[in-house]
């Protein structure tokens, strides 16, 4: 005669107490998963936000480095103008020769179409812009040597809240101004930039930055 | 009877299977952690490299900026060295100073933010501290109407149509050191144009309009000027004369009452000498030609000076040093007094070519004239399309006074940080 002893129909598992530790389980890794996508997605908004911020800025920061040292007769078109410009020839100065400043080869700033893209409203290129605008660096301009950088590719064709109409919607002093303007006023000029990217799950995002500087020579 | 013993194995195995479980998740949770704080600290750790090299760049400026003032006091501006930087919150600068070439002064600053750094140079001059600096200077206030211009050019360098090469159109000018100055403010009507700097009187202010264009600083001088005193020789009397036949008068020094030149009619004087008149007047389309070849030509005027339309002033080489034009007119506390300068149609080609020292006139130079030279007085306005082009040759140092400083140049150089 076998006896049972308690332990003995207690060893492993029911199936019930499987599914119901698997349901558990699986609603606790849901919930997880859950609320790690929500911060993924949170995480991946605010990270677009600060790239696009960072780009903005270190353009800024190229064009102000560019145009700190700018003089001569070589700055125009003039950025006087409530239009401002987006287009900028200028020389830099590389020292003094002979008790004269001696002037770089003409360089120019110049806001241009971005790569594959085309001024028709329509997202050529595929990449969640539309009609975006690129920032180019041309150095030796007219030159044998002549090259040109691009200093950002995601530029906004025009600032938020302006309108191509020849005033100044946004109340900043200057009309129209693209997603790359130069205003001066005296000896102090204005660097306005707008940089729009795709961000996460087809958003857009947006980072304007904007500083004013004294030119030094 | 048969007694199955349950090993502690296999409870042991049931408490493993939910330990593996947990181990997994926190394991994935975990992975993205460390993903996620990977993210973070690399965005950090660029943010840091901007932010020292931004705080580079400042603490190098900040280098450049003691220097220049060391200069200005009479040091030497070499601060520190990179052996033994300046020490400037938690960053470091030094400063090298070299004498180049011309009387000019070059200052390198070095900043470094731990392993970011920046290089900046400046090169500046000493410059007289007068008025004669400026292109033109009104002691009380300068006021440029609309498309009033000034721009400067070299006369040793050739005529100012050979260097007026630069823009098109309304924008064409020659050198853009045509500065203007004033101890009292600055206007600048829309349009106008100064290819220059344009510093209001110090605690005064520049106002540039609508699209007028100003090259130059407009930050306030940081003393008055002082304008020349005149000293009229004392010469004999030739009483009035009317120019009324084309002349050229030899060298020497006269003395009229009023001394006018009718109208298309040419007075030559032969230099050096000194001409002083109590009235002068240069009827339309008459000449007033200096011939400097031995010596200039001083002009004193004592009340009433007056150019018509088409009337021109200037040496037979187009040279401003030739012909100095002194006016001890005072058309503010006796307002009879007439100093015009004038230019009445738009085809006149009113021009001055020399000088003008006014201390106590009014200036008001009316459209389309053309100065090639300088002017000081008590105050200038620029009516429409006059055109003042200040000859840098004039800018001569002064042998006494506290000097001033000009800076030439600025830029950027490149820096690499060496391992120490």
């Amino acid at each position: 005669m076998r006896v049972h002893s308690a332990r003995e129909r207690r060893g492993g598992f029911t199936l019930i107490e499987v599914l119901l530790s698997v349901a558990i389980l699986g609603s606790l890794l849901g919930t997880v998963f859950l609320v790690q996508r929500q911060g993924e997605r949170a995480a991946h908004s605010g990270n677009a936000q600060l790239q696009a911020n960072l780009k903005a800025a270190r353009v800024v920061d190229r064009v102000v480095r560019e145009l700190q040292g700018m003089g001569g007769d070589g700055a125009t078109p003039s950025q006087a103008t409530a239009l401002g410009t987006d287009t900028l020839t200028f020389q830099v100065s590389e020292g003094v020769d002979a008790g004269a400043v001696d002037w770089s080869t003409p360089r120019r700033l110049e806001l241009q179409m971005a790569p594959g893209e085309a001024d028709n409203g329509l997202d050529d290129d595929l990449d969640g812009l539309i009609d975006e605008r690129a920032l180019v660096l041309t150095l030796d301009l007219g030159s044998g040597d002549q090259r040109s950088t691009i200093l950002c590719a995601e530029l906004r064709e025009l600032f938020p809240g302006e309108t191509e109409n020849a005033l100044d919607d946004d109340g900043n002093g200057v009309a129209d101004e693209r997603g790359f303007n130069l205003h001066r006023t005296g000896d102090v000029l204005e660097v306005r930039v707008c940089v729009e990217q795709p961000g996460p799950e087809g958003s857009l995002v947006t980072a304007s930055v904007e500083t004013s500087f004294r030119v030094r020579n | 009877m048969l007694v199955r013993q349950h090993s502690i194995r296999s409870g042991a195995a049931e408490r493993g299977g939910a330990l593996v479980s947990m181990l997994l998740v926190a394991a994935v949770l975990a992975t993205v952690s460390a993903g996620a704080l990977s993210m973070a600290l690399s965005g950090q750790k660029e943010r840091r490299g901007a932010q020292e090299d931004l705080h580079a760049r400042y603490v190098c400026q900040a280098g450049l900026s003691n220097a220049v003032f060391d200069v200005q006091r009479g040091q030497t501006g070499n601060l520190g060295s990179e052996q033994n930087p300046v020490d400037w919150e938690g960053a470091r600068f030094y400063v090298q100073r070299t004498d180049v070439a011309g009387g000019l002064i070059q200052l390198r600053a070095t900043g470094v933010e731990d392993r970011a750094g920046a290089r900046m140079e400046l090169v500046m001059r000493e410059v007289p501290a007068t008025s004669y600096r400026y292109g033109a200077f009104g002691k009380e206030y300068f006021h440029l109407d609309s498309n009033a211009k000034v721009d400067s050019y070299d006369s040793t360098l050739g005529t100012y149509a050979t260097q007026a090469v630069n823009g098109s159109g309304a924008d064409q000018h020659a050198r853009i050191e045509g500065d203007i100055g004033s101890n009292g403010p600055i206007t600048i009507e829309q349009n106008a144009k100064v290819w220059g700097d344009a510093p209001s009187g110090p605690s005064q202010t520049t106002t540039v309009m609508g699209n007028a264009v100003v090259t130059g600083a407009t930050t306030p001088a940081t003393s008055l000027q002082t304008l020349p005193t005149l000293t009229v020789p004392t010469l004999p009397s030739l009483g009035n004369l009317n120019v009324s036949s084309s002349t050229t008068w030899a060298t020497g020094d006269r003395r009229y009452g009023t001394l006018q030149v009718n109208s298309n009619k040419t007075l030559t004087i032969t230099g050096p000498a000194t001409i002083v008149c109590t009235n002068f007047a240069l009827s339309s389309n008459s000449n007033f030609i200096v011939d400097a070849t031995n010596g200039p030509v001083t002009l004193y005027v004592i009340d009433n000076f007056t150019m018509s339309q088409n009337a021109v002033m200037r040496s037979t080489t187009y040279d401003p040093h030739a012909l100095a034009v002194n006016l001890l007119s005072d058309n503010v506390f006796n307002p009879e007094t007439n100093v015009t300068v004038d230019s009445v149609d738009m085809l006149s080609n009113t021009k001055l070519y020399g000088t003008m020292v006014a201390p106590n006139a009014r200036i008001v130079i009316n459209s389309n004239f053309e100065l090639f030279g300088s002017l000081v007085a008590r105050s200038v306005d620029l009516h429409s399309n006059s055109f003042l082009h200040f000859d840098e040759s004039l800018n001569v140092l002064a042998a006494a006074g506290v000097p001033d400083w000009e800076i030439l140049s600025w830029r950027s150089m490149p820096y690499t940080h060496d391992a120490p």
